[in-house]
């Protein structure tokens, strides 16, 4: 009798296991982290708003398909640019940005992965960039303010290249507000939220840096 | 044969291995059950270090915090826990590499010249390398709200290091504003890494070497070897006016009271003669007879004492020669 009621147990418990792999196995129901959103489509139609909740989510089993995205705060490195300044100045440009999806079934749609969502990056936070520096002195995309110059004048002695004596009228920090002023224009239709980009590096190009140094020596020599 | 009744026939072994295999199809629910609980245990007990916090998800969604210690959960994947380590202190390093860290730390000979060479705000390139230091202060954010929170704390500090950098001059980040920068990049850094919600704090920013470039190197100690030797002909010059001019300025004043005194006492004196003229002026006035004459025998009496010879000669004489042999040798004498 015991033994009886151990096995009715046991049996239920073992069916209950099974259902509940099923269900995972056919995929009825899924696990959204609180990494991830979800766009849910039917054949290929999206069914309903993107669920952005995590938890336990219920999908009819082998006709709805669920496309998983990321949710959280995502990096873009941009290439090194070889960009001409407003003063015919050489410089290397590095940017970087950070950026998420806000709305994963336009993003699912427009871009489809976070490949194609970067190749767009790249072409829209590149442009800008360009923009922003060809329209500068080289002076506006290095420094902030005329602090140093003001300093020079009340007789510091620092080794000031000529180029450097222009004053600023911009400053990198409105420099990169443009950008990403101009940018975050252009990311709603991919379904993406420009967060921040931001000039990471700007050096000289390669010979450009060799002639500076060299230079750079003769200055202080002389 | 006595040993045939002790061996059992083959029916009996059969018997004796059904009797078992019963006990075991018996006990074999428990077995099972016991296998269940063993599987279950392990992924229900688990334990949190005292430098860690436990972010415990059911289903992915995020329930809650855990604490150092030993703790249960829902096994088979219903509920994670992912420990973070929030005392813990990591760090990053910009254009070197510790290779092996110890007494005497070992760092990558190699260079990192991509993260480290920067323009400063006079356009010269200067050689940075820096460190940050940062711990976990959320965890939650930590792991939710950024993906690559390393690569973010990476990019941010470039981006602030540069900026900063840029708008010093070369001599000054080499010098008097490393602590400044240190400081000013610390501050920035947060503000952006809490903009962006990483649940990272800095702890620190520390510039290490800052160097210019290998191929100026040279020209530079030149120019600081230059600078030094500008300083000591300077000081030297000091010197030399310190031990001069204050003896000088000394002399100078010393002449110009003199001087003074002079002109002083000139004034008096003659002021005083001019009141005796004046007194003198007046009795002549009363009585000019008497004070001519008084004039002119005080003007004798002050000149006859002077005069060296003195000839007495009697007005109405009309030539003195026949009573003097003037300028002979051995002559009048008195």
């Amino acid at each position: 009798m015991k033994e009886g009621m151990l096995g009715t147990i046991l049996g239920i418990f073992v069916v209950l296991v099974i259902l509940v792999i099923a269900a995972f196995g056919s995929g009825a129901l899924f696990i959204i982290d609180e990494t991830k959103q979800v766009v849910i489509t039917q054949f290929g139609k999206p069914v309903g708003q993107p669920i952005i909740s995590a938890g336990l989510h219920f999908r009819t089993p082998f006709v709805q398909q669920a496309h998983y995205f990321e949710k959280r705060i995502l990096n873009w490195d941009g290439d090194p640019n070889q960009i001409p300044t407003k003063d015919k100045k050489y410089i290397w440009v590095d940017t970087t940005a950070r950026w998420k999806i806000i709305d994963a079934l336009k993003f699912l749609q427009s871009v489809g992965n976070e490949i194609g969502a970067q190749s767009r990056l790249d072409d829209i936070i590149n442009s800008a960039t360009r923009d922003a520096v060809t329209n500068h002195l080289l002076v506006d995309a290095v420094r902030d303010s005329n602090r140093i110059l003001e300093s020079k004048e009340l007789g510091e002695d620092a080794i000031f290249a000529d180029e450097a004596l222009e004053r600023i009228e911009v400053g990198r920090q409105q420099l990169t507000r443009a950008i990403l002023e101009k940018t975050k224009v252009l990311a709603p239709q991919y379904g993406i939220e420009i967060v921040d980009v931001r000039i990471k590096r700007v050096n000289y190009v390669e010979d450009v840096r060799n002639k500076k140094c060299w230079r750079l020596s003769m200055v202080l020599k002389s | 044969m006595e040993w045939k009744d002790n061996v059992p026939t083959p029916d009996d072994i059969i018997d004796v291995g059904k009797k078992k295999m019963g006990d075991f199809l018996r006990w074999l629910p428990w077995i099972t059950l016991g296998l269940f609980v063993l599987i279950g245990l392990k992924g229900v007990i688990y334990s949190i270090g005292p430098d860690e916090v436990g972010v415990i998800q059911r289903f992915g969604k995020y329930i809650g915090l855990s604490s150092p210690g030993l703790h249960a959960k829902i096994p088979f994947g219903i509920e994670k826990v992912t420990p973070i380590k929030v005392e813990k202190i990591f760090k990053e390093e910009f254009g070197v590499r510790t290779v092996r860290p110890g007494v005497r730390t070992e760092y990558s000979s190699a260079q990192y010249l991509e993260e480290s060479l920067m323009l400063t705000g006079d356009l010269n390139i200067l050689d940075v390398r820096w460190i940050v230091q940062f711990k976990i202060k959320d965890p939650v954010k930590l792991l939710f709200a950024v993906r690559d929170p390393q690569d973010a704390i990476r990019d941010v500090s470039e981006v602030v290091m540069r900026r900063l950098v840029g708008d010093y001059t070369v001599d000054e980040v080499l010098t008097t504003k490393r602590e400044e920068v240190d400081h000013l990049s610390q501050q920035e850094m947060q503000k952006i890494l809490d903009f962006y919600q990483t649940g990272v704090q800095i702890v620190t920013v520390k510039l290490l070497d800052v160097n210019p470039p290998e191929k100026v190197k040279p020209a530079f100690n030149e120019v600081n070897e230059a600078k030094q030797e500008k300083e000591k002909m300077i000081n030297q010059a000091w010197e030399a006016y310190n031990k001069v001019i204050p003896k000088a300025k000394g002399e100078a004043e010393k002449t110009i009271r003199e001087a003074e005194g002079y002109a002083l006492d000139k004034i008096n004196r003659a002021k005083g003669e001019a009141e005796r003229f004046l007194a003198t002026l007046a009795e002549y006035k009363k009585a000019p007879q008497i004070t001519q004459k008084r004039l002119y025998l005080e003007t004798l009496m002050d000149a006859l004492p002077r005069a060296k010879e003195k000839y007495i000669i009697d007005p109405k004489q009309s030539s003195i020669l026949p009573l003097l042999n003037l300028g002979e040798k051995g002559g009048v004498k008195q």
